[in-house]
């Protein structure tokens, strides 16, 4: 009895220092943490509160000072087609990038993961157009799709083809836009299933091979397995850089023709800083934020399940 | 207000401070204006004024000598000149200039595209220089180029002096011209599509084109109001652009791409492709800013000939407006202000005009340039310009309204689905104006 008691008075001022340790802990923690917090805050999180704040007034140059408008913003923006034209182009953009940057990526980072001589040159040239900016990349695609000259319609005609006017035409302008990302991107992926590849277990593939497991099969009940986490980091990043896509729109195409090739952050950067309408322009880009975080969120819940249970 | 303005500059400048400490450039318009109004408290001091402007390369080089030799002959002030990125409508200058004065701390004088004119006016920020103008020997509204100040003033005050200003005009290549048996350029659209047949030959690689329209909002104000419609209705609160008369050229223009007559050029470099397609003969005709003359007279060098002729009339020509105006910012102190005026007299002035003008290819813009000696020899060893001074008579005052800037992004639109992708001229247009509608409302 007694010492039952001294057991539970012992544990109980264990507790109390470990809850005091770890409550100096926490303050530490916040101290380390708060030069960046402040940096996130102002340069982050009241920017972002002010958009959401200018999305719900009437602000463009012109009107010195802002008139509440609630939901007109929105609902202005809504109904407009441009502000649909631009959030299917990211749409098609984010489809075209999961259909062919990832999977290339994976490839390339299988590729890359086997024994092979001078794979540290390979994964570095690989990895190197992501350290391009995109701006510069941005101006090297837009030579090479050029219609008069450009090497793309060049090799075309050498096929004996005729020529394609890439950047002028809508479906091509989107498909040019979107090999540059492609092209920009992968190398970036193909590093995060690298690292991915690399933990994945070899005492699992061994006794997989163990069990009769071709590599193919290796691949799909193992490898494929052990990345989950992986896959799922590089889809959600993927989404958001290409709903970002801003860089390789202004450079190749600003937006053109007729809006075929405005994405959603082109759109919000044209009506702020072209047609000066502040308060639409704020408006976009919560919606923006709503929608990443929207898929962010849905991609967690749906992948918690297929990711723990790997793990 | 003036309290909300004061908050919000400190913060910028707080703002400022960090990034200095972090090496970014951003500091530099915080701390400039900051010793500005410190050294124009101090009488001693010369008064120093921002000027920001969007002209780059060879233009910003001449402008900073200019600038360099107003300083010099002015002890009492100092002109502080910045290249602000593109002052074209949406370019970065305007931006910064959105982002200055929404903080509260906007240059004291700025290049402002004539389109943007009405934009900037309406936000109040600018000083009203009708007072100024009319009591001035030099900048007297009647000493101007008539047609040239359709751009410098809104609701009836002029907020701007003109600037760096240009005019589209009709190119043609006087050698392809004569191959084709033609005597003289084309006076309406109806002779032009017809010269414009005779002047096509080739194919493939080697097609030489008749015509280039230039896919751009600019050109295609001249094509709504020469073919006799109107951009927008007289209370400015609709979009009209979409009436027959208002399509009668872009449809011309549209045919004759259509049939192979005509080429277009597409992308973010349209305008630098087309000059590019002219200086290389691959297109006998197009309508380019007179501004471009500089760089096609040293593109083309002896390999043909050419000239510059009036745009072809529709039922009329009204020719659109071009390039910038300067203004000044009510924000400025007296001194500053006055420093600032003193120098946009002295800049279009005959002499630095003349000399800004034949430096530069842009318009002269007082009558007396017309008589200076310098400049007349100018127009005889360059006759391409005489054109373009000759079409001033023309212009035609753009719509005052400051949702125009807006209203002209699915204008820009429309035009890429009709040259660009052969999108019907009536149907696209219509879309537009409701597009445009939206942004007026």
């Amino acid at each position: 009895m007694a010492k039952a008691a001294e057991a539970v008075i012992a544990q109980h001022i264990e507790e109390r220092r470990f809850a005091r340790g770890r409550f100096s802990l926490q303050l530490t923690g916040v101290a380390m943490m708060a030069p960046a917090l402040l940096f996130l805050l102002a340069f982050v999180f009241v920017p972002m509160g002010y958009a959401v704040y200018l999305s719900l007034y009437q602000s463009t140059l012109y009107t010195p000072q802002p008139v509440f408008a609630g939901f007109a913003n929105y609902a202005h923006l809504l109904a407009a087609p441009d502000f649909w034209q631009a959030a299917s182009n990211t749409v098609w953009l984010a489809v075209g990038m999961m259909a062919l940057s990832l999977p290339a990526a994976l490839l390339l980072a299988v590729l890359l993961n086997q024994r092979i001589r001078g794979r540290a040159i390979f994964r570095a040239a690989v990895f190197g157009p992501y350290v391009i900016p995109l701006v510069s990349s941005g101006l090297i695609f837009s030579l090479l799709f050029a219609t008069d000259g450009g090497p793309v319609n060049l090799a075309l005609q050498r096929l004996g083809l005729s020529p394609v006017n890439w950047l002028g035409q809508g479906r091509t302008a989107l498909l040019s836009v979107l090999i540059l990302t492609a092209w920009q991107f992968t190398g970036y992926y193909a590093i995060i299933f690298l690292a991915g590849l690399q933990s994945v277990p070899t005492s699992l593939t061994e006794a997989c091979q163990v069990d009769g497991g071709g590599r193919w099969q290796v691949f799909r009940h193992v490898t494929l397995r052990a990345l989950g986490p992986s896959l799922f980091f590089a889809v959600v990043i993927c989404l958001i850089q290409t709903f970002q896509t801003f860089d390789q729109v202004y450079v190749m195409t600003g937006g053109g023709p007729d809006g075929a090739t405005t994405t959603f952050a082109y759109y919000i950067f044209e009506k702020g800083f072209q047609a000066f309408n502040i308060g639409e322009s704020s408006a976009a880009s919560v919606i923006l934020i709503l929608v990443l975080a929207c898929l962010s969120y849905l991609q967690m819940r749906l992948s918690r399940r297929w990711v723990v249970e790997e793990s | 207000m003036k309290r909300d303005r004061l908050w919000k500059s400190g913060a910028l400048l707080a703002l400022g401070l960090v990034a200095t400490g972090c090496g970014a450039p951003a500091a530099n318009g915080g701390g400039q204006a900051a010793t500005g109004a410190s050294r124009a408290a101090a009488s001693s001091q010369p008064v120093t004024i921002t000027f920001w402007y969007g002209v780059g390369t060879t233009l910003s080089q001449d402008i900073q000598q200019m600038v360099q030799e107003f300083n010099q002959t002015h002890p009492g002030i100092k002109v502080v000149a910045t290249y602000q990125g593109s002052y074209s409508g949406g370019g970065e200058e305007q931006q910064k200039l959105l982002a200055a004065i929404k903080a509260g701390d906007p240059p004291t004088l700025a290049q402002i595209e004539v389109h943007a004119m009405p934009v900037f006016a309406a936000s109040g920020q600018l000083l009203d220089l009708t007072h100024l103008m009319q009591s001035s020997s030099v900048d007297k509204p009647s000493n101007f180029l008539p047609g040239i100040l359709v751009s410098t003033q809104y609701q009836g005050r002029y907020y701007a002096v003109p600037f760096n200003r240009s005019v589209p005009v009709l190119y043609y290549n006087k050698t392809l011209f004569a191959k084709a048996h033609i005597a003289s350029p084309p006076s309406n659209w109806a002779q032009l599509a017809a010269d414009a047949k005779k002047l096509t030959s080739g194919a493939g690689s080697n097609k030489i084109y008749g015509f280039e329209p230039l896919v751009d909002w600019w050109p295609w104000e001249y094509a709504v109001e020469s073919g006799g419609g109107s951009i927008l209705s007289a209370d400015l609160k609709r979009a009209t652009f979409d009436q027959p008369p208002a399509l009668s050229i872009l449809e011309t223009e549209q045919s004759l791409v259509k049939q192979g007559y005509a080429k277009v050029e597409t992308g973010p470099n349209y305008w630098d492709l087309m000059t590019q397609d002219f200086i290389n003969g691959q297109v006998a005709m197009d309508i380019d800013s007179i501004g471009s003359a500089g760089t096609v007279t040293k593109g083309v060098g002896g390999k043909f000939q050419w000239g510059t002729a009036l745009l072809p009339r529709g039922k009329t020509l009204a020719v659109p407006p071009g390039g910038g105006d300067l203004a000044i910012f009510k924000d400025a102190t007296p001194a500053q202000q006055k420093a600032a005026w003193t120098f946009i007299q002295w800049w279009t002035s005959p002499k630095q005009s003349v000399k800004w003008s034949t430096e530069t290819g842009y318009l002269p813009v007082q009558k007396a340039d017309l008589n200076d000696p310098v400049y007349k020899s100018y127009l005889t060893q360059h006759p391409q310009y005489r054109t373009a001074i000759e079409e001033l008579q023309y212009e035609h005052p753009s719509p005052a309204s400051p949702a125009y800037l807006a209203a002209l992004q699915p204008v820009q639109q429309a035009l890429q689905g009709i040259f660009d992708e052969g999108k019907p001229v009536a149907a696209t247009m219509h879309q537009a104006a409701e597009a445009a509608d939206q942004n007026l409302g």
